[in-house]
C-alpha cells in the first residue's frame, strides 16, 4: 500500500460515513483511527446522539461484519462469546459461535452488564480470541469492538473496572450537537432519511484493505524525540496530584499507534507532535482515576490533561 | 504736697498727649487714605526723571515686531525726543523692511524675487502636512500596541490558566527561561550552519526565527506546548501562514522524517524566514523614525517660518511703546498706589452702602476685551458708586454710556481743562479752568453725547470729545477715547504727562487697579467652560467622541454572550476545616457527625457488593474491626441525626468513623 492510498481511502470512509452522520467529525475520525490502529473505542454520551449509527455505518462503509450485543443486566458470557452445545444425532459437542465472532462488534450499552459478563470481552479484545471449555478460537480481522455507555444514568449500571477500561484504545465523548447541526439532522429526517436504512452508503474498501492499513500505519516512522513526548505526556499525568492512578505503559503505546494513522492519514509517512496532541485526550482520559478531592472539586480528566499539554514541552530544537 | 502735684500733673500731661496721639491714628484710619493731590506741573519731569532713571527701552531698542498699538502711535514718534529706535523702527515697518512685523506691503524679498515667495508658501505647506502626518503618525504610534496587545491577549485566552491548575501544577518553561535571542541573531547564526553543511540545525533556527518574529508581532503566541502545527493554524495573518506552513513542512520533514535537508531545502526555508523576520524588523525602525521625526519637526517648523531670532527675543520691561511703564511710574510718583489688577472684572464687588475707599479701576479696551457678561457687571460695578477709567475706542464702549464714536475732523490737538467744562464760570474762570494741557495725539478717534456736554474735561479742536466724566448711577466713568495717552509712547511726548495726569485727576485716585488682558473674560462657571475658553473646546469633544467610541466599542464585546468563568474551587481538605471551623464556632457537633454520615453512607453504599446493605457489616469485613464496634458506632451516628440535644461524644464517634470509612476505602484505590 502507499501513502497515497492510504490518505485516499482514509477520507473516503470519512466522507462516506459523514453523509449520514452529521456533525460528528470528530467521533467518526475516533472509529477510525481506533479501527486502524487495532483497537476499540469505549463511545459514551447520552442516548440520541448517532453512537450506534456510526458503528453501522463504519460496518457498511469497511465491509465489516456487524454484530450488536445488547448489554443488560442477566446477559451471559456465553451470550457473548458462544458455546459447545450438545448435538444428539453426533452425540457430540459443537461450537455454536457468539455475536464476538464478527469483525465490529457493537456492545451497546456495556455498562449495564455485570462485570462477569463484561470481563468476557477481555481476552476477546486483547488477544482476539476466546476460550471456551479450554479451547481458544481466533476471531476474525480485523476486530474491532466499539462499545457504548450513557453517562447519565447510575441506577443499574456496573461502571467498567479499570482493566476492561485499559482495554479501549480511546474513549469517545459525544456531546450535544450546536443548533445548526441539530436543524440540519432534523432537515435530514424531514427530507425522509432513515437511520434504520443504510442503504445510501456505498462500501468504500474492505476488511483485506483495512488489514493492509492497519500494517501501513504501523511502519509509519516515529522519530525519538516524539517517542519522549508521547511519555513525557503519559509520565506527567502520573505526577499530577489531582490523579491517583495514572495511565499505565499501555497507554504510550496506544498515543503511538494512534499518532502513526494519524500521520499517514495525511499522507507523512512521519510522526510529528501535532499527530500526537489531538488524541491525548481520546487516550488518556479513561486511564486516569482522579482523586476523590479532584473528584470532589469538579475536576475533570479532560482538565487535568489540557492542563498537562499545555506544559509539557514539545519537542522543537533538534539535539 | 506740692511734688506729688506736679508730679499729677506731668502724668495727666503724657496722658492727653498720648490720647491725642491716638486719636489722630484713629481719625486717620477712619478716614482712609487720603486723596492724592495730582500735580499736572511735575509730571513731565517725572516722565524724564523716569526715564533718566529707569530702563525704558521702548524708545532706544523698542519690541519687534512692533504690536498694532505700538503701530498706531508711530505718526508721532519722531517727535518724541529720544526715541530714536521707536522712529526707526517705524520706518522700518512703514518700508516694509520690518520680516517679522504685521506689514502689508510687500518685503523686498517678494519684490526682488517673486519665486521666493512662492517657496515659502510651499514649504509653509509641506510645513502643515508634515505636522498633520505626525499626528497621525503619532496616533497610529499609540493605537497600533494597543491593538496589538489586544490582539495578543486574544490569542493568548486559550492558554490561560483557569485557576485550579495553578495549584496542581508546576510553572512552564516558559514562564522561568529568559528571552530568546532576537530573530536578527538567529537568523545570522542560521545562516552560518547553513553555510557551514549544517542544514537540520540551520533549519531548526529559521523556524525559530519566523515564530519570534511572529510572537513579537503578535501573529502568534509562542509557549512551549504549543507545536508547529498550532502555530500555523493560529497564525493570524494569512501571508504569513502560508509561509509558516512552509517552513515547518520542510523543518518537521527533516526533523521527524529524517529526510536530507538539501541546500535547496534551506535555501527555501530562509527565503520565507527573512520575508517573516524582514516584516517585524520594519517595525521598530518605523517606530524611531517617526520618534524622530516628531522631534524634528518643530525645530524645522521654526526654521522654516520664523527664521529670524531677533523677531523672538524674550519680552523686556519698558520696551513695548504702547506698554504702561510709565502710566504706572508717573502715577506711583505722585503718590497713587497703583497695582495691576488680580481679579476678573466680572468679579468685581459692587460697593454697598459705603462706596468710599475703593480702587478706581482702569481699563484699556486696546488691550483688554470685555464680554457682554463681563460689560454688564462693570456697568452694575459703576453703578453701585464706583470709579472707572475707560479708555480705547467708543466703539466697543458700553451701550449703557450712550456715546456715540466719531473722531476729529480738525487737527489731533486736544485741549484738556482742569476742570469739567461746565464747572467753570464763563465769566471769570478760574486757574482751574483754564486750558492745562494740550495734548497732541495720533489717533483722531472721539464721541459725541446725546444732551448736552455736561462733563466733557478734553475735547478736539473742533468741539469733537476726547474725554468725558460720565455720571453712572452713583459712580462715574472717565471715558477716554484712546488708550493713547496711557502708554509709554504717549506719556513721553511733551504735555502728552501732563494731559494724562490732569484726566486722572478728574477721579481722584488714591488707589488704582488696571486690568490686564485677560480680566474682561468672567470668570468660567463650569470646567467645560474654562476648557472651551482656553481653545481646548474642539479637542476636548474629540476626547468625548472617542472616549465614547471606546466605551461603546467595549461594551459591545462585553455585552457579547460568554462562557461563565469558573467558579474559584477550594481544596477539599480547606473546605472541611472551613466547615469543622463554622460548627465548632456554633458547638453543633451533633450536626456536623449527621452530615459526615449522610457522606460516608453514600460514600460507602457505592463500594457495597450487589445486594449487601448492612454498611457496618461492610465496614468491619472491610476493615476487620469486630462487628459489634462498627455496629455501635454506625449507630450512634445515625442516631445523631435526629437528636434532640447533644450528648456530647459527637467528635469522638466522628473521628472514630472517619477512620474506619478512610481504611474501608482505601482498599478500593
Amino acid at each position: 500500500m502507499e501513502s497515497a492510498t492510504f490518505e485516499q481511502t482514509f477520507a473516503r470512509i470519512k466522507e462516506q460515513m459523514g453523509r449520514v452522520v452529521v456533525g460528528q467529525q470528530p467521533l467518526v475520525e475516533g472509529v477510525l483511527v481506533a479501527a486502524l490502529s487495532k483497537g476499540h473505542a469505549l463511545i459514551e454520551g447520552a442516548p440520541g446522539l448517532g453512537k450506534t449509527l456510526v458503528a453501522r455505518a463504519f460496518a457498511v462503509v469497511s465491509g465489516f461484519a456487524f454484530k450488536r450485543i445488547q448489554f443488560t443486566p442477566d446477559l451471559m458470557p456465553s451470550d457473548i462469546t458462544g458455546s459447545n452445545v450438545y448435538d444428539r444425532q453426533r452425540g457430540t459437542f459443537t461450537f455454536v459461535p457468539g455475536p464476538i465472532f464478527a469483525e465490529l462488534v457493537l456492545a451497546d450499552e456495556i455498562n449495564r452488564a455485570p462485570a462477569k459478563t463484561q470481563s468476557a470481552l477481555l481476552e476477546a479484545m486483547q488477544d482476539r480470541q476466546v476460550t471456551i471449555d479450554g479451547a481458544s478460537r481466533s476471531l476474525p480481522a480485523p476486530f474491532v469492538v466499539l462499545a457504548t455507555q450513557n453517562p447519565v444514568e447510575s441506577q443499574g449500571t456496573y461502571p467498567l473496572p479499570e482493566a476492561q477500561l485499559d482495554r479501549f484504545l480511546f474513549k469517545l465523548t459525544v456531546d450535544e450537537p450546536p443548533l445548526e447541526v441539530e436543524r440540519t439532522i432534523v432537515r435530514h429526517h424531514a427530507e425522509g432519511f432513515d437511520p434504520t436504512d443504510l442503504g445510501a452508503l456505498q462500501q468504500v474498501t474492505s476488511p483485506r484493505t483495512l488489514l493492509d492499513m492497519q500494517h501501513f500505519a504501523q511502519a509509519v516512522r516515529i522519530d525519538d524525540a516524539v517517542i519522549d513526548y508521547i511519555v513525557q505526556l503519559v509520565r506527567r499525568t502520573r505526577d499530577d496530584k489531582a490523579v491517583e492512578l495514572g495511565p499505565s505503559p499501555r497507554a504510550c503505546i496506544a498515543l503511538l499507534k494512534a499518532a502513526q494513522v494519524i500521520a499517514a492519514s495525511q499522507g507523512r509517512s512521519f510522526v510529528t507532535p501535532d499527530d500526537v496532541k489531538p488524541m491525548v485526550r481520546s487516550v488518556l482520559r479513561h486511564r486516569m482515576m482522579l482523586h476523590p478531592d479532584a473528584l470532589l472539586q469538579g475536576i475533570t480528566a479532560d482538565e487535568r490533561i489540557d492542563e498537562i499539554l499545555r506544559v509539557v514541552p514539545v519537542p522543537r530544537l533538534a539535539a | 504736697m506740692r511734688g506729688i502735684a506736679r508730679a499729677d500733673a506731668s502724668r495727666i500731661g503724657r496722658i492727653r498727649r498720648l490720647g491725642g496721639a491716638i486719636a489722630v491714628v484713629c481719625v486717620s484710619a477712619i478716614a482712609g487714605p487720603a486723596a492724592a493731590a495730582l500735580d499736572p506741573s511735575i509730571a513731565r519731569s517725572d516722565v524724564e526723571a523716569l526715564r533718566a532713571n529707569d530702563a525704558y527701552a521702548f524708545c532706544d531698542d523698542p519690541r519687534l515686531p512692533l504690536s498694532p498699538s505700538a503701530l498706531s502711535l508711530c505718526p508721532d514718534a519722531a517727535e518724541i525726543a529720544g526715541c530714536g529706535g521707536f522712529a526707526s523702527a517705524c520706518s522700518a515697518a512703514a518700508e516694509g523692511r520690518n520680516r517679522c512685523g504685521p506689514s502689508s506691503a510687500p518685503s523686498t524679498s517678494e519684490v526682488r524675487l517673486p519665486w521666493l515667495g512662492g517657496l515659502a508658501q510651499a514649504i509653509h505647506g509641506f510645513a502643515t502636512a508634515l505636522i498633520w502626518a505626525l499626528v497621525a503618525a503619532l496616533g497610529m504610534a499609540l493605537l497600533v500596541p494597543v491593538l496589538v496587545a489586544l490582539r495578543r491577549s486574544r490569542i493568548d485566552a486559550p492558554l490561560r490558566d483557569d485557576g485550579p491548575g495553578d495549584t496542581m501544577s508546576k510553572p512552564s518553561r516558559a514562564q522561568t527561561e529568559s528571552a530568546p535571542p532576537g530573530e536578527a541573531a538567529l537568523l545570522s547564526l542560521a545562516d552560518r550552519f547553513a553555510a557551514a553543511g549544517q542544514g537540520e540545525v540551520a533549519l531548526q533556527l529559521y523556524l525559530a526565527a519566523s515564530l519570534s518574529a511572529l510572537d513579537r508581532r503578535g501573529a502568534i503566541r509562542a509557549a512551549d506546548g504549543r507545536t508547529n502545527g498550532e502555530y500555523v493554524q493560529n497564525c493570524a495573518d494569512a501571508d504569513d501562514r502560508r509561509r509558516l506552513g512552509e517552513i515547518v513542512r520542510e523543518v518537521e520533514r527533516v526533523q521527524f522524517g529524517r529526510y536530507d535537508a538539501t541546500p535547496q531545502v534551506v535555501a527555501a526555508v530562509a527565503r520565507h524566514a527573512r520575508t517573516l523576520a524582514r516584516v517585524t524588523a520594519t517595525a521598530p525602525a518605523l517606530t524611531t523614525l517617526m520618534t524622530l521625526a516628531l522631534a524634528v519637526a518643530p525645530i524645522v517648523l521654526c526654521a522654516c517660518t520664523r527664521g529670524d531670532p531677533a523677531c523672538h527675543r524674550l519680552a523686556r520691561a519698558g520696551d513695548d511703546p504702547a506698554g504702561l511703564e510709565l502710566f504706572y511710574g508717573v502715577l506711583r510718583r505722585q503718590h497713587v498706589h497703583v497695582e495691576p489688577l488680580t481679579q476678573s472684572l466680572a468679579s468685581l464687588r459692587p460697593a454697598g452702602d459705603d462706596p468710599a475707599g475703593a480702587p478706581t479701576v482702569v481699563v484699556d479696551l486696546e488691550r483688554t476685551a470685555l464680554d457682554e457678561e463681563t460689560q454688564e457687571h462693570l456697568i452694575q460695578w459703576v453703578r453701585s458708586g464706583r470709579d472707572l477709567v475707560l479708555a480705547g475706542l467708543p466703539a466697543v464702549w458700553p451701550r449703557e454710556l450712550g456715546v456715540v464714536a466719531t473722531h476729529s475732523l480738525a487737527s489731533r490737538r486736544v485741549t484738556v481743562h482742569g476742570k469739567a467744562s461746565h464747572d467753570c464760570p464763563e465769566q471769570a474762570p478760574d486757574a482751574s479752568c483754564t486750558p492745562a494741557a494740550q495734548p497732541h495725539l495720533a489717533g483722531v478717534a472721539a464721541f459725541e453725547l446725546p444732551g448736552d456736554d455736561e462733563g466733557v474735561v478734553a475735547s478736539f479742536e473742533d468741539g469733537s470729545i476726547y474725554a468725558a466724566r460720565l455720571h453712572l448711577g452713583r459712580g462715574h466713568v472717565l471715558a477716554i477715547a484712546s488708550d493713547e495717552l496711557l502708554t509709554n509712547a504717549g506719556i513721553a511726548r511733551a504735555d502728552n504727562a501732563a494731559a494724562m495726569v490732569l484726566l486722572m485727576s478728574q477721579v481722584d485716585p488714591v488707589d488704582v487697579r488696571v486690568a490686564g488682558p485677560h480680566h474682561g473674560v468672567s470668570p468660567p462657571s463650569a470646567p467645560w467652560t474654562s476648557l472651551t475658553r482656553a481653545g481646548l473646546g474642539l479637542g476636548l469633544l474629540h476626547a468625548l467622541v472617542a472616549s465614547a467610541v471606546v466605551f461603546l466599542a467595549a461594551a459591545r464585546r462585553l455585552a457579547r454572550p460568554r462562557a461563565a468563568a469558573p467558579p474559584r474551587r477550594r481544596r477539599f481538605v480547606e473546605h472541611v476545616r472551613a466547615v469543622g471551623a463554622v460548627y465548632a464556632s456554633t458547638a453543633n457537633g451533633a450536626h456536623a457527625l449527621s452530615a459526615y454520615t449522610r457522606f460516608a453512607e453514600e460514600r460507602l453504599r457505592a463500594r457495597m457488593p450487589r445486594g449487601a446493605s448492612d454498611i457496618a457489616e461492610f465496614l468491619a469485613t472491610r476493615t476487620e474491626q469486630p462487628v459489634e464496634r462498627c455496629r455501635a458506632l454506625w449507630t450512634r451516628a445515625v442516631a445523631a441525626r435526629g437528636a434532640p440535644a447533644p450528648v456530647g461524644d459527637e467528635l469522638a464517634v466522628l473521628r472514630d468513623l472517619s477512620g474506619l470509612c478512610a481504611a474501608a476505602i482505601a482498599q478500593d484505590r
